[in-house]
């Protein structure tokens, strides 16, 4: 076990190390110069900016730049904001918790939903039930979170006052945001949920527990899900880059001061430092997860091999 | 392990409520004791350091936090604030101050001569790194203290503006002993000598001021003394316009600035808000027109653009009556603004067809596009994301589509902008509202001098127009011979059509009808927080 | 879902041709033939706005400003008084044609990685599925972003980030069917008689890994639709004043309180041609194997 668990570590440190070459790469190969663009708003003079690029390490050979930049993330040094000349990592940090009580929001919205309506639709396989529910799960996957973002502000803030249309603090602020977040997970969850419940139900020893007269109850609660959980467990684990990637919508949408949020601001004002450090984070934190899942797996599913 | 994994799905929607009740928990909205208010505006950009910053919120929030040696009353006259009294040669070149004696800096700091010859060697040595408070500064030649109280400054050449620069927000006076002990830290650790103090700021977030209970030294333009009404002002920042409206009418925040046009007519139907309306004076909204970059470079295409464009209806549209249609490079509610520039160039797409095919532009092949010798008749526009430039823009494309005139926007961060201006490379060029009179609203964007490095991006070289700008400044005594200078100036500008007005600044501020006692000093960015307080319905 | 698909390789790699099986199956689908209606129609509008629009979507007469929807506007008009109708008409144009560039980029370069990685193994196997691993570290739109911030806003530059972060679910997709294709009999045959490696990638492996790609294809173009319009929505996709859906959505934020209409409608439009291309994706993959279900 902890060997298998040492192994899947080893095997994230070369996708890390890419995710940093990749930042490095967005940054000094870009077609403008970094130390004019910092300047540029300030009518700097040549001697400035040929001053600026000194001090940014700029004229140094490039493999030089690279293994100093490496160094230099590896410790937390993400650089200053262009912009607000802020250290990039306390901004980012500042974010994060924002943008992880909407992501954790709208997971828990959508497991016990999703695993609800997709066993619901399996169990009454081909009925009108089903039908509903696979209609409703192909929406949520289809329907742009942008504009379904608009129309529940449009009609629970704009139309009905109800619930507050940005920002963040509190309950009330986090309700539409996670849901509209949620919805496209709901949709995976219960396409998966439904599947791997179809296929449990199917197996021999389903079909014997009830043949056995065990109450429905107990053969669907002890028998199918305790082995349709695997697959479940899996597609959440890739719901959260999901809805790491789908929060960046969201909280341009309503204004919400998270991660995704800095980095469209960054984006658009071509603030680079802040948009490496922002993908790094968020890439970081996603490959974390994804070891997180895996580590889990072997928890829940006998069969994965430590090997 | 594997015994009881049924127990999840149970367990799943207890977690959700879990959830629930700790978000509950958690992030209440602030609690409103009676005696704090909310506001809402932009997020600034770089730090928000009065010396540093160029953007509003300085003008906006830092000016309860700072004062200045002089104030603007409502006539827009200079009147005493740090300074209590002042005088100055009859050369215009040596500036005497008497400062305010028992004022000191939130942090205990004294404030005196050498506070002042700090603050002003501090902006000097930032250098560009100074987006706004080193261009207000003259060409200062020395500064003498000559005693706690008494400081002389004295220039190289004589400037008829800087009595006014000392009043902008922008030249506050800020605690030595914090600059010196924070450094590049010192916008989180605030000093100044104003009525409120500096309490937090999370960068792109909040900013929050505390009442200053030593505060006894109002300037007189204010109806009381001693410390502000109001305990507590909380400040959010929300950059997204379209947010600020609903914020206001939930209940979130007591006043939003900046409200988009459509929002703010939505607002006043609401009985328990109003909209003030700032009319801001200085620089309005308007294109650039390249005078070096063909096909701008000739006077007839930069006309029939002028007469092609209807602004008049545009800004009705977009900006909802609120703002006044602009007419030149001065806001008209600017003193010296040149009434007769309007009517100048009246919507006429004839005229405006007629210029062009006088200058060779004719639609031989008939797409809609005119062209001369193969060339299609194609301007060069770049749209920044503030100012509504975008609905102006698209407007616009329209109105030239149909005078024969391709227009090819693209879509630039002001940085880039900057950079497209100064080196020409863009026929039209969006500017506004960062300049408050008509000294640093003009000679910056205008003059020869400024076109390299500078704001000038029309390009236009006239020792003419420079002549105007550069005598209008050293005229300190003689305000009538100042107006007509800037008139002058004013109407080479719009003859040589090197801009396209647009619209006039107009600050709408949606405030709860709770709130009382807000006003907008003379320049219209600065508020009088330091008179507002609460009624309790 | 790409572990679904992959897992189907060896009934694609059986030598007879399902193709006509696999299309009566899908004709006999209703939804799948609603779908194919739906799209068409929108195609057809998308080809026909010029005749079909009452408007010039780009003609703005400001006197007629934020008019709610009437007979003379069916969709009312939007800030500067331009025709809703006609903008989501000629809007269909960018917005599909984005979609359909960038998942061929990703098609495109995805497969040549997959047939290239899974064909010769070892040192290139594993050069290219790091860089693959590497694209799957970015989740989602963040990938498109970053690339984004690297070349700037614009249409050309949202297919190329859009169309780059579609290539991993291809690389491997088809670099799993070539690693099992390549054990079959005739591959061998093809090899022994001397033929060069890349006629063997074309002629032998690449239509037999073929048809699970088209699944991804039409499985993936919706979300390569959202994403291209989620970036015009954030204000970095369609230049100015190009007519796009997603740019449409982005204005109609401001003017949501008093004119619901800017938004309502271009949103409606996506969801018709996302829901359509997923809903087809879905029966196109049980047409081709039902098993997969």
């Amino acid at each position: 076990m902890a060997r298998y668990i040492v192994k899947r570590l080893l095997t994230a440190v070369p996708v890390v190390f890419g995710v940093i070459s990749v930042a490095f790469v967005l940054l000094y190969l870009l077609p403008g110069d970094p130390a004019s663009t910092m300047l540029a708003r300030s009518g700097a003079s040549a001697q400035d900016i040929a001053q600026l690029r000194t001090e940014l390490g700029l004229d140094d050979p490039l493999y030089e730049q690279f293994a100093s930049y490496v160094v230099r993330t590896v410790q937390g040094d993400f650089g200053r904001s262009m912009v607000s000349q802020e250290p990039v990592l306390e901004l980012l940090m500042a974010r994060l918790p924002t943008t992880l009580e909407l992501v954790m929001a709208a997971l828990l919205m959508a497991i016990p939903i999703g695993t609800l309506l997709g066993m619901t639709a399996a169990i009454h396989q081909n009925s009108w039930i089903d039908r509903l529910v696979v209609a409703f799960a192909s929406l949520g996957v289809s329907i742009p979170s942008f504009w379904l973002g608009l129309m529940l502000i449009l009609f629970f803030s704009v139309a009905l006052g109800w619930l507050p249309s940005f920002g963040q603090g509190g309950f009330r602020h986090l309700i539409l945001p996670a849901a509209v977040l949620a919805f496209g997970a709901v949709g995976t969850i219960t396409r998966t949920a439904r599947t791997s419940m179809v296929d449990v139900l199917k197996q021999d020893y389903i079909v014997m527990a009830r043949s056995k007269g065990l109450a429905e109850h107990t053969t669907l609660v002890r028998h199918a899900l305790r082995n349709a959980l695997v697959p479940i467990v899996t597609v959440i684990g890739l719901q959260f880059g999901w809805l790491l990637s789908g929060s960046i919508i969201v909280e341009a949408v309503f204004s919400r001061q998270g991660l995704g949020l800095i980095l469209i601001d960054s984006v658009l004002e071509q603030d680079l430092p802040v948009v490496q450090g922002a993908v790094l984070l968020s890439s970081i934190l996603y490959i974390f997860l994804n070891l997180v899942v895996d580590i889990a797996y072997v928890f829940v599913d006998p069969k994965v091999r430590y090997g | 392990m594997l015994k009881k994994p049924g127990l999840a799905v149970p367990l799943l929607p207890y977690l959700a409520v879990c959830a629930i009740l700790a978000a509950c928990g958690t992030g209440q909205n602030p609690v409103d004791d009676g005696n704090s208010i909310i506001l809402s505006s932009n997020k600034p950009g770089v730090r928000l350091d009065p010396h540093l910053d160029v953007k509003w919120e300085v003008l906006y929030i830092l000016s309860t936090v700072y004062e200045t040696l002089v104030y603007q009353d409502s006539d827009g006259d200079i009147v005493p604030g740090l300074a209590s009294e002042w005088s100055v040669s009859d050369d215009g070149k040596s500036y005497a101050f008497t400062l305010r004696e028992q004022v000191r800096f939130h942090d205990g700091t004294p404030f005196n001569a050498e506070a002042v010859k700090f603050n002003i060697e501090r902006i000097l040595s930032l250098g560009p790194r100074s987006l706004k408070a080193r261009s207000l500064l003259p060409d200062i030649k020395s500064i003498e203290i000559l005693d706690e109280y008494n400081i002389g400054i004295d220039l190289n050449e004589p400037n008829g503006f800087f009595l006014f620069g000392l009043s902008l927000p922008y030249l506050s006076m800020v605690s030595p002993t914090a600059v010196q002990t924070w450094g590049d830290e010192y916008h989180q650790h605030q000093s100044g000598t104003g009525p409120f103090m500096f309490e937090e700021y999370l960068v792109g977030d909040r900013y929050t001021l505390v009442r200053n209970p030593n505060y006894d030294w109002a300037p007189e333009i204010y109806n009381h003394d001693g410390p502000a009404h109001l305990e507590k002002i909380t400040w959010h920042f929300l950059a997204e316009p379209s947010t600020r409206a609903p914020a206001l009418l939930a209940g979130d925040v007591d006043i939003a600035l900046d409200l988009l046009p459509t929002d703010a007519q939505y607002v006043m139907d609401s009985p328990e808000h109003t909209v003030s309306i700032a009319n801001l004076t200085g620089q309005p909204a308007f294109w650039y027109l390249n005078t070096q970059l063909p096909p701008t470079d000739d006077i007839r295409v930069r006309r029939a653009i002028l007469h092609g464009a209807d602004m008049q209806v545009a800004v009705k549209a977009i900006k909802r009556g609120f703002n006044r249609v602009s007419h030149g490079p001065l806001a008209s509610v600017t003193p010296e603004y040149a009434s007769q520039l309007e009517g100048m160039y009246p919507h006429d797409p004839e005229l405006a067809i007629s210029l062009l095919e006088q200058a060779g532009w004719l639609d031989a092949d008939g797409d809609g596009i005119r062209e001369k010798d193969g060339m299609p008749l194609v301007v060069l526009m770049s749209m920044v994301n503030w100012g509504q430039s975008r609905e102006f823009s698209e407007l616009l494309y329209s109105q030239l589509k149909a005078i024969g005139i391709e227009l090819r926007i693209e879509m630039m961060d002001y940085g880039v902008q900057v950079e497209a201006g100064q080196r020409g490379r863009k026929n039209m060029l969006f500017m506004g509202g960062s300049g408050h009179s008509a000294f640093d609203a003009l000679k910056p964007f205008f003059h020869s001098e400024n076109t390299e490095r500078g704001f000038a991006w029309a390009k236009y070289q006239d020792p003419e127009l420079d002549r105007l700008l550069d005598e209008a400044v050293l005229l300190t005594g003689d305000v009538g011979k100042r107006t007509e200078l800037y008139e002058r100036a004013q109407t080479l500008i719009m003859e040589q059509a090197l801009i396209l007005p647009i619209y006039d600044y107009a600050l709408l501020i949606g405030v709860s009808e709770k709130v009382k006692g807000l006003e907008w000093r003379s320049v219209g960015l600065v508020p009088t927080f330091y008179e507002m307080y609460l009624e309790t319905p | 879902m790409d572990q679904t698909i992959a897992g189907s390789n060896e009934t694609i790699a059986k030598p007879q041709s399902p193709t006509r099986i696999a299309l009566n199956r899908l004709l006999e689908d209703k939804i799948a033939i609603s779908c194919i209606g739906m799209l068409v129609l929108f195609f057809l509008l998308a080809a026909g706005a010029a005749y079909l629009a009452p408007y010039d979507p780009y003609h703005a007469s400001p006197e007629e400003s934020l008019l709610p929807p009437s007979w003379s506007h069916l969709m009312g008009t939007d800030l500067i008084g331009r025709d809703v109708f006609s903008r989501v008409l000629f809007g269909a144009r960018i917005s599909m044609s984005i979609g359909f560039i960038s998942v061929g980029i990703s098609a495109t370069i995805g497969v040549t990685l997959g047939l290239i990685a899974g064909y010769y193994g070892r040192f290139v196997d594993t050069i290219i599925m790091r860089f693959i691993d590497t694209l799957m570290a970015f989740p989602g739109i963040l990938l498109a972003l970053t690339i984004i911030a690297l070349l700037g806003p614009g249409v050309l530059n949202v297919m190329i980030a859009v169309g780059i972060g579609g290539i991993p679910s291809y690389a491997r997709l088809v670099r799993g069917s070539t690693l099992s294709i390549k054990e079959e009999v005739y591959v061998d045959a093809a090899r022994s008689v001397g033929a060069r490696d890349w006629r063997i990638m074309r002629d032998h492996i690449l239509p037999n890994a073929f048809p699970p790609v088209l699944v991804l294809i039409s499985m993936s173009y919706g979300w390569a639709f959202l994403s291209a319009a989620g970036l015009s929505f954030l204000g970095l996709g369609a230049e100015s004043p190009a007519v796009e859906w997603g740019a449409m959505l982005n204005d109609s934020r401001a003017l949501l309180w008093v004119a619901p209409w800017t938004a309502i409608f271009p949103g409606i439009a996506i969801m018709c041609v996302v829901l359509s291309t997923n809903l087809l994706g879905d029966s196109l993959r049980d047409a081709i194997d039902p098993r997969l279900r």
